[in-house]
């Protein structure tokens, strides 16, 4: 192959890297910004484990604060607003829930609306599944979930704590082919 | 060189083509299990890292073959890339614990296929555009999916099928395009359009997904609709600007552009035509006249579907496409004799079934084999003459 025609392939290779790394970088940017912020909460669960053949093993979570009184005017798809208190261990629960987000001073996070059944419907934060390695080994019982919360509601989980304290995962012992 | 030498030299190529890429989907195989096995002792910003280098690599190194005149192993390389590049993606996503709901991987195989997209068009890669293609059947499949899950409305499969067919009438149209520019990707992009076709007429076989096309009180949530609406804009513009294109380079005939119109609304017709069996169930023994003769309409239309694709690959001068052809003929075999077996259950009829419908198949296979061969002779024929490829 010609120089010139080197040079283009180099520079076609410099343009899709660029791009591509933007994709992935734009998207690492979006989903870590819960993180960078300094609101932190604390939920309480209760745990159930599948495996996804895609992304790996993890248990689903779910949350004190998925089943809350249905607001009027809300329907399944929409945005929800849930505005936390905390309790004097720290563990946030439900305050009051809206459709319309409330002042950044408050603590909230932002849900989906997955159900309404009656007066309480069900929602769906983004923080329901925990990725871990196979083989894992925990506690799941009374398993608390510290989040970090965006200013607009997002939340990203931070660590699981068991009585206050990270969650002390084993693994079974492992041969390189096993 | 002697025209025999040249044909073995491509043959070679084409081959070493083959196991390379093969090579890589095993490297990316091989990476995607370590990513489920999600390996607690290393971090994952190491791991991220550790993805996104190996993405580059197996881009830089294809360029460096490229550019060094081994064309094929380059383009396996950048398939390599393009399948490190999406997980890439799904390897953030572990490492964030994002949801793991149908739109979640839906807008994880968004990103993926629009990245892989534009590099096919940058590198001119056919290999990274088929990468891409499936990656986007996948997402358009399971993006209908998330809608019905996100707002609890009705599955149907009827919306399912037309946006199958939405797909394949854009796709046509950029066949079209591509065609008109003497562009090496109308080549894939025919291909595909014979896939989505051959894939929509198929659903349309089974007795008991017919009645299930318009399940009874089905309503159109508005969130389908305005997708439907989209993909549909987009898709006619496509194949309009296509077909224009290539009508006016005197490369597409009017029959065909009317034998394409014509399909189009046969399989609205069809698609249309099933709310009349709407709710039906096939289960229960009675089945009435009009899903009977609706079934044997879409069987026959699927034999005559398949041999019009049979047709239009060796037009096309494409074994590929005679191939999937094929492929689609033995998958319905296989299909309606497991369907006459449920039919005729019980241990007598499930054994004389068995026994008539394995002949069937022996007879069937042999005759399946030498009629591809055939084919394929007859396309390799018209292949060495020295006609266009489009």
């Amino acid at each position: 192959m010609e120089s010139k025609s080197k040079n283009k392939e180099y520079l076609k290779l410099a343009i899709i890297l660029g791009v591509l790394f933007l994709i992935l970088g734009g998207f690492l940017l979006y989903v870590s910004i819960p993180l960078l912020s300094t609101k932190t909460a604390v939920l309480a669960t209760q745990p159930v484990d599948p495996f996804d053949l895609i992304r790996g093993q993890y248990i689903v979570i779910r949350y004190e604060i998925a089943s809350i009184p249905s607001i009027e005017g809300a329907e399944v798809g929409d945005n929800v607003y849930v505005s936390l208190m905390e309790d004097a261990n720290g563990t946030a629960g439900y305050k009051t829930a809206s459709l319309d987000k409330p002042s950044k001073d408050d603590l909230f996070v932002r849900g989906q609306i997955k159900s309404v059944y009656g007066n309480d419907m069900r929602v769906e934060y983004g923080i329901e599944q925990y990725f871990f390695e196979r083989g894992a080994k925990f506690e799941t019982r009374g398993m608390e979930v510290k989040v970090k919360l965006s200013g607009n509601g997002g939340a990203r989980i931070v660590e699981l704590l068991q009585d206050g304290e990270p969650v002390k995962i084993t693994y079974e012992n492992k041969t390189p082919t096993s | 060189m002697a025209r025999n030498e040249e044909v073995e030299l491509k043959q070679h190529i084409s081959f070493g083509a083959v196991v390379a890429t093969i090579g890589s989907i095993l490297i990316a195989l091989g990476i995607a299990w370590l990513i489920a096995l999600n390996w607690a002792a290393m971090p994952s910003a190491l791991k991220v890292l550790i993805l996104v280098l190996a993405t580059a690599g197996a881009y830089t190194t294809g360029v460096l073959f490229r550019t060094n005149d081994y064309e094929k192993i380059g383009g396996s390389l950048l398939v390599l890339g393009a399948l490190l590049y999406t997980l890439s993606i799904f390897l953030i996503a572990q490492t964030f614990h994002l949801a793991t709901s149908l739109q979640a991987n839906a807008f994880l195989l968004l990103l993926a296929w629009i990245g892989i997209l534009f590099a096919s068009y940058v590198f001119d890669s056919s290999s990274s555009l088929v990468i891409a293609l499936a990656e986007f059947l996948v997402w358009i499949s399971l993006q209908y999916f998330s809608f019905v899950e996100l707002f609890r409305g009705d599955f149907s499969v009827g919306i399912l099928a037309i946006i199958y067919l939405i797909v394949g009438i854009g796709l046509y149209g950029l066949t079209q395009i591509h065609k008109s520019r003497d562009h090496e990707f109308a080549g894939v992009y025919r291909y595909w359009t014979a896939f989505y076709v051959l894939l929509l007429t198929y659903i349309l076989s089974f007795q008991s997904l017919l009645p299930m096309l318009w399940p009874k009180g089905f309503e159109l949530t508005a969130n389908v609709l305005f997708f439907l609406i989209i993909i549909s804009i987009v898709a006619i513009v496509l194949a309009i600007v296509g077909i224009f294109m290539s009508v006016s380079k005197n490369k597409l005939t009017g029959k065909e552009v009317i034998g394409f119109i014509g399909l189009v609304f046969l399989y609205i017709l069809l698609i249309s035509l099933a709310s009349l069996i709407s709710g039906e169930s096939v289960f229960r023994g009675s089945i009435s006249g009009g899903l009977w003769v609706m079934w044997l309409f879409d069987n026959v239309l699927f034999i005559l579907v398949i041999l019009s694709v049979i047709g239009y690959g060796t037009r096309y001068q494409s074994a590929k496409i005679v191939n999937l052809a094929i492929i689609f003929f033995g998958l319905d075999i296989i299909t309606r004799y497991i369907g006459f077996v449920l039919d005729f259950g019980g241990q007598v009829g499930f054994a004389v079934m068995s026994i008539i419908g394995g002949i069937i198949l022996i007879v069937g296979g042999w005759g399946i084999e030498k009629w591809r061969r055939r084919l394929l002779e007859k396309t390799k024929e018209k292949s060495s003459q020295d006609y266009s490829i489009y």
